[in-house]
């Protein structure tokens, strides 16, 4: 008996002993491992999908969408406008000292290098997985146009940045390359990239939305004409023109409807769709654009300036003032067929009785026929009053939840009316002044804008105010205003902000709006602190600069 | 909505008999404990049977059964909602906005600031579990000889758990809404089991030879399983219909598995000469399931000896006032695995989705889910410890005193790191063997217990000090931790204190606007140009006429100098009365509750903060100005503005108990008592709680106040009973 139990004891002990390194074995389960990953084109299918989520990280806005509406907020176009709620905007709208814990800024930050990462990663195992060749090539050029992109996003708002280039490279001690090295870096992916990727027309149905020769070519014309190197940059564009993929639509209305997503004038969109709540597929700007007193639950942030509107109007240019604003008191939306359910909203701020509704009759001159036939955006609780219409959706396109990361609406990164105002400059810069003036009139001819016969000066000028009214809110404005060269000797940004900047003298100045001058929840002297050497770039996230223990070193000026 | 009272109810039976066969002890106890808020409970019934059978003289079993079952509601966490909601909002909406159809639309959103209505979320609470648990112990011990022990044991605990939930519909702002009601349910259960095998020999040789030796092996498994359903669009208003069948719209499910292991062979040797001479070595060789292959396994050996100085004859002269004195000293490693599982690997999150398509369609997509670290292996804690053990006078007083060092080597650690890492958990955080770090520090007891007649006391009182230092980390710069505000309030470096405070030295307020133009450095460069009167004034240390990096330094250290517990006990006659204190001193808190002083965000403020903030010359150095948004970084730059003195000391349990007489109660038993936790504290902090922040985080990033659940004072009244 004692025998018996002691060599079975013995016995137990020993088996499990000889097979414990089996025991010690636990993978991780219900996730795929990246070793044994990248083993057939389904998983690399998937993975590229991965890289493209990156973008805007879904529908998620406080990571890349948070920063890319910042960048018009940073600019003569958008207020940061919730004037009802603390934000985190101000820090860099309003060129405050604190801009470096900007908490946005850092958020996007890891974001794009995230997108980075995966990137690397993806370019190193896909050329190994063994699948069809040519979709092989595509995938990988889709990705290396991915990270161009992404480090194209930092560039345009940081300057020079660590150029990042293998999986799992060490961080520790790694250094800002220069605008120049990261740039030109940027322009060589972008290259290889255009010389794989199919053209828009060349994808098949199910596969619209994924990175083309177009979209690579695009940028890349973007990133050269942002350095000033104007011949390179008319070539890479002249390139998308002359391969006849895009034209502009007809009506400049249907350029940011939902119906209209993946058009034949955009080159590059972020996909977005609704998935209900089970997947977050759709957009987040409509909702963190919206209207705060409804319809719908807007949260009223990045509203357009009276100064952009004065733009609109000095242009005489009517159509896209109303596709691009809405104001309020306003008696229609452009392309909105419920109209009347904006103006029962009104009930939103109290009745028509109510001593709110009597004091801004007195304040605005409005009458009654305000109330009851116009749509009240909220003075008391919108900066300017106004919203944007480029990310409005019209109730009859609204999915069941009118919430972030629920909108249908593609966000359009690169579109063609960008290309041809890009040529033009372009031309202007290079001195040709008839291809400049054929593009230019190209897009003014879409909202029946008379044809501009200038040249010089007067004809670059016409195409940057022309930038400006195309393509308002479209994460372009901010860059312009930092590399536009004025007769002064200094960048446009430079004239527009700062103590003595247009912008700042109109908002403090006798002719103000009323409604920006009324509601000074958003401070009005925006721009004052504006500072020429230091407000030119973004500040790098303090968080990296601490952590860099003195490797990665701050933009002038902090 | 929070009480400043909470019901703790406690109730145990126990009972216990049994003769030389056998042996067995029941008890059975009841525990009801509300929280401090209008919903939320813990209520535990716990069995626990205990026995024990010889069946000969060499064999013995034995089985312990604890099987329990709790209920509880989730408690909220809302402390710090609630501190940040601001006054002026009324917790409803005027009662002709209320909607009838769903009630939980007629809170008011907050006028001022983001918070949610504290008194709203805690309305929408319906969050209940239950568990069931049995801890079980089964052992088979053999004695083929008398020498001879052969023991195994097979413990075994496991788990049920059911969680069901209701999240409301609501809409109080377009910030503040919820637009789907969802019901669910989350199952999980575990089955941990812990297998320990051992041969223990054990003899004495010529008398005075005394040889303990043991030999074993044990295996450790710890399995979880989980599934969660749960569904949108529940009709109606009815509780009935709070099941997930009852749901008509989107529908979610998530379930995993996590595994563990652990393994280990050991083998001891003790040995003592004449209960003189004390000798123990040990090895244990320890596998774990959390590292890859080639670093699953490590060694850890420990040596002791002891001298039992006060049996040695040329004592013997002491022994009228020395009873017992002992000399220790000890050398050992041993090994820590306290990491999540499967961190060495790389893994994909298969979540996410894109979208593609002439016709939007939704495309399963992969990004990096972690990446892992393939080189974590075991730490290595060394351990070298010197110790004296010595009683006087009778027995009365004891002493123990305890010198050691403690030397962590490839300290598990996750590291916060560069975002351009691109690693995706926050804070780029990765969890590696970081380096080394020393704690060396020293442990002082006394005790004296005494009577006078009827009267007995005792008193103990308990003295400790370490410091704790990071030896080496790897990598180029400090470890920097704790987040909270813009920059990372904590540093350790090479050969420093850890987990101490760095940031920026404030110096007072500016009274005036003199003051804030005389703050210059050399060249008349004003150093903080956006200040106004009522700002702090931070120091510029490396006096470069701007605040930066350079200009940081260690503003505080929240570990101890001194930790001091004291208890004391009396009895007289049937009443006995037992006080226990406790305290630290010497250590800084970083009160990042001050933050809300500043109002920043709309959010509440401190009471009497508008008369406690600088609002004119000479009316506060510590607390700045009010503003709206504060230019000078008073609430967002680390400086020392925030670090408190955490000093306390705290009567942590009063209980005062009367046994009533044999003659009133016969063969019964009865004393009644009652008892006083945490009644009061003597600190100078100025934070809710001193005590709680050294319990957050890790010991690389402690003391930061975060507003957590704090001490609650408890109140108990007992009865005890015994026949």
């Amino acid at each position: 008996m004692k025998k018996t139990i002691f060599s079975l004891a013995a016995l137990a002990g020993l088996t499990l002993f000889g097979s414990c390194n089996d025991f010690l074995t636990e993978d991780v389960r219900g996730q795929e491992n990246l070793d044994t990953y990248f083993e057939s084109e389904d998983e690399v299918n998937t993975y590229v999908g991965g890289c493209y989520f990156q973008i805007a990280k879904g529908g998620g806005w406080w990571q890349v969408y948070n920063t890319w509406l910042m960048s018009d907020m940073t600019t003569d176009d958008m207020w940061d406008g919730n004037t009802t709620q603390d934000d985190g905007y101000q820090d860099i709208t309003h060129f405050m000292p604190n801009g470096q814990s900007s908490g946005i800024l850092q958020n996007f930050w890891g974001a794009r290098y995230q997108g980075i990462t995966s990137c690397n990663l993806g370019l190193e195992r896909i050329p190994q997985v063994n699948m069809d060749e040519k979709l092989r090539d595509i995938r990988v050029a889709e990705v290396r146009f991915l990270r161009a992109f992404f480090y194209f996003d930092l560039v345009r708002n940081f300057g020079g940045v660590p150029l990042m280039l293998t999986y799992g490279e060490g961080a520790e001690g790694k250094e800002r390359s220069s605008q120049e090295e990261c740039y030109k870096f940027i322009e060589d992916e972008l290259k290889q990239a255009a010389a794989v990727l199919p053209q828009r027309s060349q994808y098949a149905a199910a596969d619209m939305g994924r990175a083309t020769r177009g979209a690579a070519l695009g940028i890349l014309g973007k990133v050269q004409l942002y350095q000033g190197k104007w011949a390179e940059a008319k070539e890479t564009l002249k390139t998308i023109i002359d391969e006849k993929e895009y034209r502009l639509l007809d009506n400049f209305g249907d350029v940011w409807s939902v119906k209209y997503n993946n058009s034949e004038e955009s080159i590059f969109e972020v996909q977005q769709m609704y998935g209900g709540d089970a997947y977050s597929l759709g957009g987040s700007l409509t909702v963190v654009t919206g209207c705060r007193n409804g319809v719908g639950d807007g949260w009223s942030w990045g509203q357009p300036t009276s100064d952009l509107e004065n733009a609109f109007i000095a242009a005489g240019d009517t159509e896209r003032l109303r596709w691009t604003i809405i104001k309020t008191a306003c008696t229609e939306i452009a392309g909105e067929t419920q109209f009347n359910k904006f103006i029962e909203n009104n009930s939103s701020i109290g009745a028509i009785t109510d001593q709110k509704f009597q004091d801004y009759k007195k304040t605005f001159g409005w009458t009654d026929e305000v109330y009851t036939t116009g749509y009240i955006i909220d003075p008391a609780q919108h900066k300017s009053s106004r919203i944007i219409r480029k990310y409005f959706v019209p109730l009859d396109d609204r999915p069941e939840i009118y919430n972030t990361d629920k909108i249908p609406l593609n966000h359009r990164v690169l579109r063609y009316a960008d290309v041809l105002l890009m040529y033009a400059e372009a031309c202007a810069e290079s001195k040709d002044d008839t291809q400049a003036r054929w593009a230019l009139n190209e897009v003014r001819k879409r909202v029946h804008l008379s044809e501009v016969t200038s040249s010089g000066t007067t004809l670059r000028d016409a195409i940057r105010d022309e930038r400006r009214l195309e393509l308002a809110f479209e994460q372009c404005r901010l860059y312009d205003l930092r590399r536009w060269d004025c007769e002064n000797g200094k960048k446009m940004m430079c004239n527009v902000f700062g103590p003595d900047g247009s912008f700042v003298k109109y908002n403090t100045g006798a002719n103000a709006d009323m409604y920006e001058q009324w509601n000074q929840g958003e401070p009005s002297d925006k721009g004052t602190r504006f500072q020429e050497n230091r407000d030119l770039l973004y500040p790098i996230p303090l968080y990296e600069i601490q952590h860099s223990n003195g490797a990665i070193l701050q933009n002038p000026g902090w | 909505m929070i009480n400043k009272t909470a019901l703790v109810q406690n109730y145990s039976l126990s009972v216990r008999g049994g003769n030389e066969k056998y042996l067995y002890s029941l008890s059975v106890g009841y525990y009801k404990n509300n929280s401090q808020y209008d919903y939320g409970y813990w209520d535990k019934i716990n069995v626990r049977l205990n026995t024990e059978y010889n069946f000969t003289n060499w064999l013995k079993a034995g089985l312990d059964i604890a099987p329990n079952l709790e209920k509880w509601e989730n408690t909220p966490e809302l402390f710090s909602a609630a501190m940040s909601m601001d006054p002026t909002t009324p917790v409803f909406r005027p009662e002709s906005e209320w909607d009838a159809a769903n009630p939980m639309n007629n809170y008011q959103r907050s006028y001022n600031n983001q918070e949610w209505n504290p008194a709203a979320s805690l309305a929408r609470m319906d969050n209940k579990s239950t568990k069931l648990q049995v801890l079980m112990n089964p052992f088979i011990q053999v004695q083929p000889i008398s020498q001879l022990t052969l023991r195994t044991q097979f413990g075994v605990n496991a788990w049920y758990q059911r969680n069901d939930y209701y999240d409301y519909a609501f809409h109080i702002d377009a910030l503040e809404q919820n637009t789907k009601d969802k019901v669910g349910r989350n199952y999980s259960d575990a089955l941990n089991w812990t297998w320990n095998n051992t041969v223990t020999y054990m003899d004495t040789f010529a008398e005075k030879h005394n040889l303990t030796a043991m030999v074993g092996f044990t295996a450790e498994r710890y399995a979880d399983w989980e599934g969660k359903a749960a569904r949108q669009d529940v009709p109606g208003q009815s509780d009935l219909l709070h099941e997930v069948n009852a749901g008509t719209g989107d529908q979610f499910a998530e379930g995993k598995s996590t595994y563990q292991t652990l393994a280990s062979v050991l083998g001891r040797v003790m040995y003592n000469f004449d209960s003189r001479y004390y000798l123990t070595a040990s090895i244990r060789y320890d596998g774990s399931s959390k590292f890859a292959k080639g670093n699953k396994w490590a060694a850890f050996p420990s040596v002791s000896a002891a001298w039992r100085l006060s049996e040695e004859p040329f004592m013997e002269d002491a022994r009228g006032w020395l009873n017992n004195a002992k000399i220790r000293l000890g050398w050992g490693k041993v090994g820590n695995q306290a990491i999540n599982p499967g961190l060495f690997l790389s893994t994909l999150d298969n979540s996410v989705n894109y979208v593609f398509g002439t016709v939007s369609s939704r495309y399963p997509s992969a990004i990096i889910g972690q990446m892992g670290n393939p080189n974590l292996k075991w730490e290595t804690v060394e351990d070298i410890d010197f110790g004296i053990d010595a009683t006087f006078l009778n027995n009365r007083l004891n002493l123990t005193f305890d010198v050691y060092q403690k030397t962590s080597h490839d300290m598990l650690y996750a590291r916060q790191s560069l975002l351009i890492t691109g690693n995706p958990q926050w804070m780029g955080a990765i969890t590696q063997n970081i380096g080394e770090m020393r704690a060396r520090g020293w442990e002082l007891s006394l005790g004296w217990n005494d009577h006078v007649g009827d009267f007995g006391y005792n008193v103990g009182v308990q003295l400790s000090g370490v410091r704790n230092r990071g030896i080496k980390f790897s990598g180029d710069g400090p470890v920097l931790a704790g987040d909270g505000l813009p920059e990372s309030i904590i540093q350790n470096e090479d050969g420093g204190l850890i987990s101490r405070f760095y940031g920026y030295q404030a110096d007072g307020l500016f009274q005036n606007w003199e003051e804030v133009y005389a703050h210059t450095n050399e060249h008349g460069t004003l150093i903080q140009p956006d200040a106004q009167p009522g700002d702090i004034r931070f120091l510029d240390l490396n006096h470069d006429g701007k605040l930066d990096q350079a200009d940081k330094k260690y503003i505080g250290n929240p570990y101890p100098d001194l930790m001091l517990g004291v208890n004391i006990g009396l009895d007289w006659k049937g009443w006995d009365f037992l006080a226990n204190f406790y305290g630290t001193f010497g250590n800084d808190v970083f009160n990042l509750q001050k933050t809300r002083y500043s109002g920043a965000s709309g959010q509440n403020v401190y009471r009497g903060t508008l008369n406690e903030a600088w609002h004119g010359e000479g009316t506060s150095n510590d607390i700045p100005r009010l503003s709206y948004n504060d230019l000078n970084q008073n609430y967002s730059r680390v400086s020392s503005f925030f670090v408190e003195d955490g000093s306390y000391f705290r009567c942590k349990l009063l209980t005062l108990g009367y046994t009533f007489p044999e003659k009133w109660m016969g063969d019964f038993n009865l004393r009644l008592y009652f008892s006083a936790q945490n009644l009061f504290t003597f600190t100078k902090y100025k934070g809710m709680d001193p005590e709680r922040p050294l319990y957050d985080g890790n010991v690389l990033e402690t003391g930061i106040d975060r507003a957590k659940y704090p001490t609650p004072k408890t109140f108990l009244f007992g009865v005890d009973f015994k026949f």
